[in-house]
Formats: structure tokens, sequence, C-alpha cells
């Protein structure tokens, strides 16, 4: 290229860049320009590898920006905003705006080498790129129209032969390349159900019609595979309403690397925030942050796009008066709302706090006795503010009760299914027994997970070995111990590679090779399962034949010869610090349980493509809690005592719309379990459960199985399969004519001897009865207004006993009733 | 279609031309015995240009059609838009130029005079000639397939050419005539087809995972068979009619006692790794040879349904089989190559290696 030549590219160049983004149509609206944004270059190195290697270039402050090459003998950039490689050497990428200029390495390599034409780089990214692989079509279990192909391409070698050799050989044409039913139907000149994928001539219809020409290559044993993807820009920060091009690299084991922008499959975590168009383009249509998604070959990646609820971030230092800050939680998520433009709500109010902290903690209301005695502590302690050291009691003592010992043990007897449906009587009852063991001595949770996962012997004596009973067949352990212990699902790995996560089949069955050697028999008492490993018997891949190493997913591989019990092996990597999602999964199981809502949600849907919305708040409890030795106990009281935990659930002028970042405490309603306990706790009148002592708490049930219309009714989980989805937490009719008409509460408030009878009897005024019952029931005093209404409806003085009656069961149900009640707020 | 007119050595680029140079690639291989398929003398050979499939650089032409003349002294093989007749015994060969694409199948008429040729456009038009061998003349049946024809065959009487399409259709014609109808019953490809030796019962097999015999008379269903799992490939009657072997996608080799009225499963067999592509009887009826895309070719005993003999791996797919009474089991591949077994010795015989010259080395499968 000439001087001036040269001088023009930068000139296009620069006017592409105008918008602030590149290679993306040059009709595209260009975004505003932002004011004090850095001029940035990405890829921050950029590396052409192979003959025809292109990498498209994403310039944030662009506006006003040009580049050039420096040595135009080795790179140009191409009118569309691309750099391409000319010959092999070493050059820079000269970025400049006004009197700035960022200086981008720019590498080019392999540029004069023949093209290697390749099913896996060549024909996979089109197939995948354009659907044809996908579950809807040719990917389908029974593939479509008589063309089968593997789920997004995770099978290469069965694909090719598909396109080559099934079906009489009629999909590709060797001879006549471009005379391929394959590429026909493709572009539409040959009827085909999917319709036009893309045009006559286009990159995808060139690359599909060398690699015929070559013959159809199979894929080659040992040829690089993609070991990682970049998205770049990897966050931004963005305006309602701006676009900007993101791009993606992947990084093969050759250390070679390929701009696969045009042949990833891009998503969006909230749709609301962000879009993604199939080209890489984002939109920012609302506020909050979502994760821009990018999938290919068998990886993911994401990159982070943050639009703030205001324009600029609002500076918590400059907040007047400063927000409360009182460990590592507040510490993460008020840097995240400063980000986002968010203002946190103020603290709640020492009847709200322990009323919260009770129920989210313990699954108990606080009694009338325990709000005043934190209110006076309080007052003493900071009699205009908040009483944070008494708050910090009130915590201590909560975790020291039997009753926040139920209600873990109720939590992890969900998560590990305890429950008679599979189990003996005995057996779930030595099950439960053993959980509530570890959770009364704070067993740490690594530990824990470890005597589980290594459980060996009768299950009466061990009740952890029953784990193995619920779970008698090496996949089904595999997806549950997945499932509960690092808060991912694998199922999908079991039949291809994971669409959504970087597990392949082969990793899927290196696992389930770690439990394939579990044997069970018959004790010598009624009921009793006696577990052992044995050093025999492996678990095939379906797809190969072959016998897969035990490996845990991302671990290293034991010798398949080896005798020693591979459960050890398996706990060893689940339960070291070194691993990213054990720990994780507890802290956003423990952090949903006690916030209404995880860091990353569902909760135990920990993927890639699913990141938390606090990535640094994830981290820092995470760090605690290995560093703590993984006390959940601990972990429960920095939730606790935190600022975050204690803010009301009336958001901050601003942030209402803020559902996500913990801005404020986010209502939900209180679950079936505890919800029927408070019930009964307020009403004096305890449910009765077949089999169980008057007393017994729903949270101190061992089984699921418990019969109970009231809890099936509020979505008591059936501890039949390892998922949070279990537990149902949408309202229903029936948990509204429950409470409306339903015996559970009427009941209750009939009962000679409950609440009502004895307030009527301790108290004879009926403001006094008013004020009593919303202290009883709601843990606060009535407001005015509330007094009078209430007041307005009462009987007058010496009215018969049984009006005084009903008027207080009607109080009482009205407040049962109220959403005040039903939430935890 | 161009009238082709037999001659010798032409330089053009008739229907109908010389192949000596395809009967220079037929070496024997496996006893490494002196080459009776001597090269023809320099002088008489092709220019290199000419030679479609001797250069490395020419495309491979997947081998899915092949078949044995009645004599066995003669084996056609389906190329690109034509068929190559390959005289074993080491005379000249002959080609015929076909339409289409790909010859998809073969069939001899019992009396060799005549060659049904399959093949088509995948997604757009079948296509089916019947080469009067004496004058080299096709004759077209068209208008009943919109797709590739899969799989011909030739009735035992010579009156009717049966063939089946991707289109869904199978189809009876007149050869004389010209005339064809369609067998309209399957609800999938339909990927092979066979007549009976007594030419009044025709088999299908199809995707739709069936077995269907019809009348060919009236063309009419007769019943079907449906105890295959998954898509089947290839069928073929054993030269009693008695039994009728076919096999598919899930890997299984079955036998059917096939009668006027009625069938029934005789016997089945998990027969290869991979589905299963071609059945053939040998024509005596003791053997059923088999091949896979597993790339194995097996030998099965036809009344027992056991393993006789499984040929060394392939190097490519085996798309089409043929069996001669004496004895030769032809295998095409995928990758364009075409060699031929001795069944009772194993020896083997390459025909057709791939991207070699005519007269090179030989080469095991």
């Amino acid at each position: 290229m000439d001087r001036r030549t040269a001088r023009l590219r930068a000139f296009v160049f620069g006017a592409v860049m105008l918008g602030g983004t590149l290679g993306g149509p040059a009709s595209a609206a260009p975004p505003p320009p932002k004011r004090g944004e850095p001029l940035r270059v990405y890829p921050p190195q950029v590396r052409l590898d192979g003959p025809d290697a292109r990498q498209r270039l994403v310039i944030e402050g662009g506006a006003g920006a040009t580049s050039r090459v420096a040595d135009p003998r080795i790179a140009t950039l191409d009118a569309d905003g691309r750099v391409r490689g000319l010959r092999d050497g070493d050059t820079l990428l000269i970025t400049t705006r006004g009197g700035e200029a960022v200086r981008t390495p720019l590498r080019v390599r392999g540029s004069a080498a023949p093209r290697r034409w390749s099913f896996v780089r060549h024909v996979l990214p089109v197939l995948t790129r354009y659907g044809c692989n996908s579950g809807a079509c040719h990917g389908a279990a029974a593939g479509k129209g008589g063309l089968k192909l593997s789920l997004r391409g995770y099978d290469p070698t069965s694909d090719q032969a598909a396109l080559t050799r099934q079906a009489g050989a009629r999909r590709v044409n060797p001879v006549q390349p471009e005379k391929s039913l394959l590429l026909g139907k493709a572009t539409m000149s040959i009827p085909h159900g999917g319709g036009r994928r893309f045009e006559l001539g286009s990159e995808p219809y060139r690359w599909l019609v060398g690699w015929i020409r070559a013959g159809g290559p199979a894929p080659r044993a040992g040829e690089p595979l993609v070991e990682a993807l970049e998205v770049f820009p990897p966050r931004a920060r963005l305006g309602v309403g701006n676009n900007r091009q993101f791009v993606v690299r992947a990084r093969y084991a050759d250390g070679t690397t390929a701009d696969v922008t045009d042949w990833v499959r891009f998503g969006s975590s909230d749709e609301t925030v962000a879009s993604v168009d199939e080209r890489g383009r984002v939109r920012v249509a609302g506020s909050g942050e979502t994760a821009i998604t990018a999938g290919f070959a068998t990886k993911v990646a994401f990159a982070r796009v943050t639009s703030p609820f205001k324009t600029g971030s609002v500076s918590a230092a400059v907040l007047r008066p400063a927000p409360e800050r009182r460990n590592l939680v507040d510490d993460q998520v008020l840097a995240k709302l400063s980000d986002l433009g968010l203002k946190p709500a103020s603290i709640a109010s020492d009847e709200g706090f322990i009323r919260r902290a009770y129920l989210a903690a313990a699954g108990i209301l606080p009694t009338e006795a325990e709000v005043k005695a934190l209110q006076d502590a309080a007052r003493q302690e900071a009699p205009n503010g908040v009483g944070w050291a008494a708050r910090e009691a009130v915590v201590d003592r909560l975790l020291a009760r039997p009753e926040f010992v139920d209600y873990w043990t109720y939590r992890w007897s969900d998560l590990l299914l305890i429950s008679s449906r599979k189990l003996p009587t005995r057996s779930m009852r030595a099950f439960y027994g053993w959980v509530r063991d570890q959770v009364g001595r704070n067993t740490p949770w690594d530990r824990m997970v470890r005597e589980i996962i290594t459980a060996s012997g009768s299950t009466l004596q061990n009740g952890a070995a029953n784990y193995y009973v619920l779970h008698k067949d090496p996949i089904d352990l595999t997806e549950t111990t997945s499932q509960a212990f690092l808060g991912m699902s694998l199922t999908c790995a079991r039949c291809h590679n994971h669409p959504l996560e970087k597990w392949t089949q082969t990793d899927y069955y290196g696992m389930v090779n770690l439990f394939s050697r579990v044997r069970m028999k018959n004790g010598e008492v009624n009921g009793e399962t006696l577990v052992h490993a044995v050093d025999t018997g492996d678990i095939s891949h379906p797809r190969t034949g072959l016998t897969v190493p035990p490996r845990p997913l991302d671990g290293s591989a034991l010798e398949p010869a080896a005798t020693a019990d591979r459960r050890a092996h398996l706990a060893d990597w689940l339960t070291s610090p070194n691993n990213p999602y054990f720990a994780r999964a507890l802290v956003n199981r423990v952090w949903r349980t006690l916030m209404g809502r995880g860091i990353v949600e569902p909760e135990d849907d920990l993927r890639l493509t699913n990141p938390p919305t606090n990535e640094g708040l994830m981290a820092a409890l995470e760090a605690d809690f290995v560093k703590s030795g993984y006390d959940v106990r601990r972990l429960i009281r920095t939730i606790l005592t935190s600022a975050t935990f204690q803010r009301s659930a009336e958001p901050a002028k601003g942030s209402l719309a803020d559902s996500r970042f913990f801005s404020h405490y986010i209502p939900t309603r209180l679950p079936a379990e505890v919800l029927l306990d408070a019930l009964s706790g307020v009403t004096a009148v305890p449910t009765e459960f077949v089999g169980y002592p008057i007393g017994t708490r729903a949270l101190q049930l061992p089984d699921s199985l418990v019969a109970s219309n009231f809890l099936t009714a509020f979505g008591r989980p059936l501890r039949a399969q390892t998922c949070s989805c279990e537990r149902q937490e949408e309202p229903n009719v029936a948990q509204a004519l429950h409470l409306a008409n339903g015996d559970t509460v009427n009941e209750k408030l009939r009962a000679p001897n409950g609440a009502v009878a004895r307030l009527l009897t301790e108290e004879t005024a009926a403001e006094a009865l008013v004020k009593r019952t919303y202290r009883l029931v709601l843990g606060r005093d009535p407001v005015a207004r509330e007094q009078a209404r209430m007041l307005a409806a009462a009987p007058p003085a010496g009215a018969p006993d049984r009006e005084r009656r009903e008027w207080l069961e009607d109080l009482f149900a009205a407040l049962l009733t109220s959403k005040e009640f039903l939430f935890l707020h | 279609m161009r009238e082709t007119v037999p001659t010798m050595h032409s330089s053009e680029n008739d229907g109908v031309r010389s192949r000596r140079w395809f009967c220079a690639a037929l070496t024997f291989g496996a006893t490494g015995g002196a080459n009776a398929w001597a090269a023809p003398p320099p002088s008489r050979r092709r220019a290199p240009s000419q030679v479609p499939a001797a250069s490395s650089a020419a495309p491979a032409v997947p081998r899915g059609a092949l078949g044995f003349s009645p004599a066995g002294e003669r084996l056609a093989v389906g190329g690109y838009r034509e068929v190559e007749i390959v005289d074993l015994n080491g005379g000249p060969g002959r080609a015929l130029t076909a339409e289409g694409e790909l010859v998809t199948s073969l069939a001899y008429s019992r009396d060799g005079a005549r060659l049904a040729v399959a093949s088509g456009l995948p997604g757009r038009s079948g296509e089916l000639l019947v080469f009067d061998l004496s004058s080299g003349r096709p004759s077209r049946l068209s208008g009943v397939h919109s797709d590739r024809i899969q799989s011909v065959a030739f009735s035992a009487d010579g009156n009717f050419v049966a063939a089946c399409s991707y289109d869904r259709l199978a189809s009876i014609w007149d050869p004389k005539s010209g005339r064809g109808r369609a067998l309209k019953d399957h609800t999938d490809a339909v990927y092979g087809i066979a007549v009976s030796p007594d030419s009044r019962r025709i088999a299908t097999v199809s995707g739709d995972r069936t077995l269907k015999i019809w009348d060919a008379a009236a063309g009419r269903r007769l019943y079907t068979l449906s105890d295959s799992t998954a898509e089947l490939y290839s069928v073929a009657f054993s030269p009693d009619g008695s039994l009728v072997a076919a096999g598919g996608a899930d890997k299984m080799l079955r036998l059917w006692k096939s009668g006027a009225s009625d069938g029934a499963l005789f016997d089945s067999t998990f027969a290869h790794e991979g589905p299963i592509t071609q059945v053939v009887f040998s024509p005596d009826g003791r053997h059923v040879a088999s091949a896979s895309e597993d790339r194995t070719v097996k030998l099965w005993d036809a009344r027992t349904l056991t393993e006789e003999k499984t040929f060394p791996r392939q190097n490519d797919v085996p798309l089409s089989l043929a069996m001669s009474g004496s004895g030769q089991l032809a295998v095409g591949r995928y990758d364009g190559t075409v060699g031929m077994y001795t069944i009772e010795s194993g020896q083997y015989r390459s025909l057709l290696p791939r991207g070699q010259r005519a007269g090179s080395s030989r080469r095991q499968p």
C-alpha cells in the first residue's frame, strides 16, 4: 500500500470509528460520544495467525480517533475496520485521538501458509452459528429431515460422517462442491424446512465449499482445540440507548488465536438491561447490569455491561449521611451500588431487624419480650442511631439457639433429600440425626461434605451413608453431587457436551467413574444397608464405548487400575480451597436463604453464563468462608450483622427499580414450614403431625412425607430431586383459600386455649387488645391510623363475650393474612 | 442424453470409451502374484488428464454402485455421471455416460444384455437409465421421482425395473415403454429395493424403519415388517425367494421369511458397530454379506446367521457390495476405491486404488 492509500485507509477507518465501535454495519447509528471516556483499543494485542486472518477491533472513546498500521507492509486496515495480515512480522496499530495515542502490538504469523481446511475450524462454526445443529433443527435427538447432527457439534467425527457418508453420500458432492445438497439447502436453492441460512457466495458458503473441495476431511487427531474465549471489551459502562460492538477471540491449544466474532452464539443474561444481536452488537435498553455471553466450540465466556440507574455514579463517599458499613459485605455491596448509581436504603428499625433475623436465620418469630429487650439495649447504646452492638448480641444469641439448629438441619435435609420416600424410616432418621449433629456442632462444610461423599458402613450407624442409598446409580450420584455441592447442573453433559458450560461428555463420564465402584448390600438389621467401595467396575462412555479415567471435572485423573476408594480423590478435589465452585455454591445458598435472592439466581445454577450480580461480593464472601475453615455459622453471622442485611425493605428514592443489587431488603413470602410454625406460635395452638408428639414444629420434621395440606399448598419440597426449584415460591389460589377459609388458621383462632382466648382474659380494653395483637402478630405497635380502624370495628364496651371474641378473631385473621405477616421484609 | 456409440480408444468424451487404464489397476493383492492385468503398451495409454481417478488432485468419487454381470466376468462400477464396466478377464473396459451426479445403484438384467443405472440430483430429481449393452444406447425412465434414486433392481424375467428414491416413493417401470408407476406407502426416504426371483414381489426398505413387500403386478402393498428400530438402508431377496435380508441404522442384520401374503422375522443378529449400509445374498444363497459405516465387511451363513468372516478393516466406509456366482465379493468405498475379495480364500484384489495411476502398485483396502 502506498502512503496515500494508507492515509485514505486511516481516514476511512477513523470515520467508521466515529461511532465508537467497529465492525458493525456502516449505516448503524453512532452512539453519542462519551465525554471523558478514555481511549482504549481491544484486543490489547492483535495476533493474526494463518492465511487470510483478520481481527475486528473495538475502540472505546473512539469518537474522533483514527488508526493506522505502523508498517503497512505487514498488515492493513480493511474498510470494515478489521486488521488483515499481509506478511509475517511485528508492528504496531496506532490509534490517536487528539494528542492521545494507544499503541497496540500487532503480530502476523503464517500469512503465507496454505490454508488447511478443517472440519473443526471451518465447518462446525458454520453449522453452529447458523443453527443447523441446534436443538430445534438437526441437532435434535431424532435429527430433522433425515439428517442428524450432534447438538452444537459435540461429536465432530459423527457429524463429518453424517455429512459426507450417510444416506448414500447424498449431502456433499466432492466432484462439484457447489452442487452439494448441503449448500443447496442452506442457501434455499433447494427447498429447505429450515429456510435460508446464508447467501450464495457468503463467507460460510465459501468455507463449506473449500472444505468439500479439499475432500471433506474428517477432524484430525490431535488437532488444536479451542482452549479459551476472550470477549472484548471485558466490561463496558453504557447508557440506555447506547450500542457497542463486542468481539470474541478464540485461543487454541497451539497458541494461535482467531477472531471468531462472526461464529459466536451471543446471549444476554438480562434482556431488560441489554440485548445483543447475532453479530455481537449490544444495545442497552434499561438500567442494571447484564452479562453478554459468548459461546463458541465447547467454550463459553462473558463480558459485563453496566448501565447505571443514574447518569454517572453515586459515590458512596458523597452520600449524606454516609451509608452504613459494617463488614466486607457492605464494602462490596456499596461499591456495586455506587457503580450503578443506586442509593442504599436506610437501616430497618430494631423490631423490623429482629423479626427479619429470627425468621430468616431460625424460622421463628421473636417474642414481645425479645423485641423489647433489643429496643431497650439499642436505645441505651445509641439513643439517636442504630444499636449495632445490641443487634450483634441478638444475632449471637440467635445462632446459639436450638431453633437455629432445627432450621439449618431442615435446610440441609432439603438439599440432601432426606425423606422416607426412598429410605426406610430408621435410615431416614439416622441420616437426619447425622445432619442435625453436624449443624449442632457447626462442623465445617468441607468436612461435612467429605464425610457424605466418602461415607461407608452401616446406614444406621453412619447416617451419611444413606446418600448412597438415595442415589444408587453413578449417573444419579454424579448429577446430584454436582447440583448439591457445586450448585451446577451437569445433566446436559450426560448426552452431549454442555451447551452452556465448558463441561464435555468426557468430563461427565470421568466424574461418573469416581462413583462406579460403590456397592451396597443388606445389613443384619431390617432396614440397614452396608455401603462399601470395591476395586473393580467402570462405566463406559456411551458414544465411544471406552472407559474414561476417573476424573473430577477439571481435576486430575486417577490411574484407572488403582484400587483405592476413588471417592476420596473426589472429596479432595471437591473440598479443595482451589475448587472455584464448592465454597461459592454454599455461600450462595446461605445468602439466598437469608437475603431472599441469591447473588446468583437460581441459587443452584452457578455457571459461567449466569454470573453473580455482584462478583466482588461473591468473591469476598467465598474467600472469607474458605479462610474461616468453611465455618457456616460464621458466614451466617457475617451476613446477618452486615448493614446490607439490616437495610429497610423500602427502597431509597430512585432505587425502586433495583431487585438484584441489594440496595434494599427484598421481601419474600415466608417458606411453608416457617409460616405454619409462625401461625402456630402466634396463636399458641401447635399444629399436630401424625406420628409426632404435640408441639413438634414443622421445621423439626425430619421427613418430607409427613402429611400436611398446608405445607403442600405453600410449596414444601418433595425432596425427590436435588433442585432448588422443588420449593414452590409462587402464590396460588390454594394458598389464598387456605388462609381465608382453610382449617389451619380458623381452628387456631377458635381454639379454646389459644392466644385469642388468653388475650381476652388478660386485657379488657379494646385499645390494649389491638396493641397486644399487633405486637404479637407483627412485632410492632399499630400506627394511629391502624389503631383507629381496628377500634372502629370493635364491639361497644359491655358487649357480650361472643362478640368480643369474634372481633378479636377477625383482627387476628386480618393480621395473619396480611402481607406484613406473610412476608419476610 | 447423448446417444453413445461404442468405439475403442476414442479421444472424445463419448458415452462409451475404452478403459484399458482401468484394467491396469486390477492387481492381485493378497498373494503378491504375477500381475495378470498387464498395463497397456504406452502408445495406447491415455494422457494423464484424461484419466479421472488417476490424478492425486482429482476428487474421489464415492463408489456407491457396483454390479456383477450375471456370468460374473464383468463388474459395473458407478462413477460420477458415468459407469465403468470392467472386464475381469483383462479385456478392454467400457464407459457409459450417465446423467445426474453420482451413480447410486446398478442392476444387470438376468441375460446380461441390459444395465439399469440410477442416479439423480439430491433434492431435485431422480435419473434412471436402462442401457442396451450391445448398442450402448440408453433409454430414459422418467416422470415419477423428484429426488435422487437410491436403489434399482431388475426383475428376473426382465419385464420391469424397480427403483426407489429419497422422495419416499418406490416405482415400477416398463423398460420398453418407459412408463412407470409409483408405489406410495413409505413415510420416509426409501433407501433399498429388491425384486424376488420369481419377479412377483418387490421388497423396499425405508427411513421409516419398515420393510414393505409389494405385489409387483398390481403395484399394491402386501404387508409390512416392522421389527427394525431405526432407519433401514438395504434389502435383498434370497435366490430362492423365501427369505429377505435387510440392515440399517440399528446395526442389526435381520432375516424374514417372506411369503406371498405375509412374512415374519426369521432370525436377527447384532452385526456391526455402525449402521449397515449394504446387504447382499450370494447367488448360491449360502451367504449374506454386509457392509457398515464402521468400515467392516462381514460374511454370514445365510441359514444360521452366524458370522463366517470379517474382512480386513476398510480404509473408508464401504458404500456398495456385489457378489458373483464365482465367489467374488466386490466392495466400493467412499474414498473412490474398489476392491474384490475371493470369498473362500480371502484373497484381495485392488481394482481401483484411489489417487493412483492405472497400473500402479497393489494396495490393501
